[in-house]
């Protein structure tokens, strides 16, 4: 099996002594290790929603991500998300990762348990191509990956992996699926029950 | 990030055993030229 390849987007704070020059995750703000695997921890603190619902807890024989927690290592399964993100915040920069180990796959994503990234891609105005051109030299220089035009990232990403993105359920086979349902011998028992109860 | 729907398969991916830091490179085809160029005989 393939590892994954999936999509996401980092901050790279210039201004931070202590992270620039790092990627960082711009939710848990987990700085990925250079030339490193990053591997999944689950946050979930004790008090917090999750972990009081017991959904998931910080435990050292519980594996990342847990399909029922939120916690793992998040990347699209296309540009496309990543790139309107990018849009949205400056010293925002997006990329390729690869995933492996298990893998909670959802309809416009993955968790994953291990990652590293691949590339990153060249910011698409030329305004902020020229306001972090050397910031983006020094990550990729840091991690040894490349910086790729965002037209060239995909190709590129496909030579390490796979993409495990799942194929969309055509809208009539759901509607198909409600009929089905609606007439398992299940509900029908159910609804005689009812009628026989009454 | 984060995902607002629910997932739909959890699958298990091995540690690739190795992982090349670039893309690997094209094989050079051979050209046509090359392929009828005429052999010589050793002298």
């Amino acid at each position: 099996m393939n590892p994954a390849i999936g999509y996401r987007f980092w901050r790279v704070d210039p201004d931070d002594a202590w992270t620039r020059g790092r990627l960082q995750s711009p939710v848990a703000e987990t700085l990925w290790p250079p030339l490193e695997t990053l591997q999944a921890e689950c946050q979930t603190r004790p008090g917090l929603r999750l972990a009081r619902a017991g959904l998931h807890r910080h435990d050292e024989e519980r594996v990342s991500p847990e399909p029922s927690c939120s916690c793992g290592i998040y990347a699209y399964h296309d540009i496309a998300p990543m790139t309107r993100a990018l849009r949205e915040e400056p010293y925002m920069f997006g990329g390729a990762v690869l995933c492996w180990g298990r893998i909670v796959i959802h309809p416009e994503g993955m968790r994953a348990q291990h990652a590293r990234p691949l590339a990153l891609c060249r910011p698409e105005s030329p305004g902020v191509q020229q306001r972090t051109a050397a910031l983006l030299e020094e990550v990729t220089r840091e991690y040894a990956i490349p910086l790729l035009e965002l037209r060239d990232l995909v190709a590129y990403a496909s030579e390490f992996g796979a993409s495990y993105k799942p194929e969309p359920m055509p809208p009539s086979r759901r509607g198909l699926n409600r009929v089905r349902d609606a007439l398992s011998w299940r509900q029908i028992v159910r609804r005689l029950g009812k009628a026989i109860g009454r | 990030m984060g995902f607002t729907s629910k997932p739909v398969r959890v699958i298990e991916i091995p540690e690739p055993t190795s992982e090349p830091l670039i893309a690997p490179e094209p094989v050079p085809q051979r050209t046509e030229r090359e392929e009828e160029a005429p052999l010589r005989a050793p002298a």
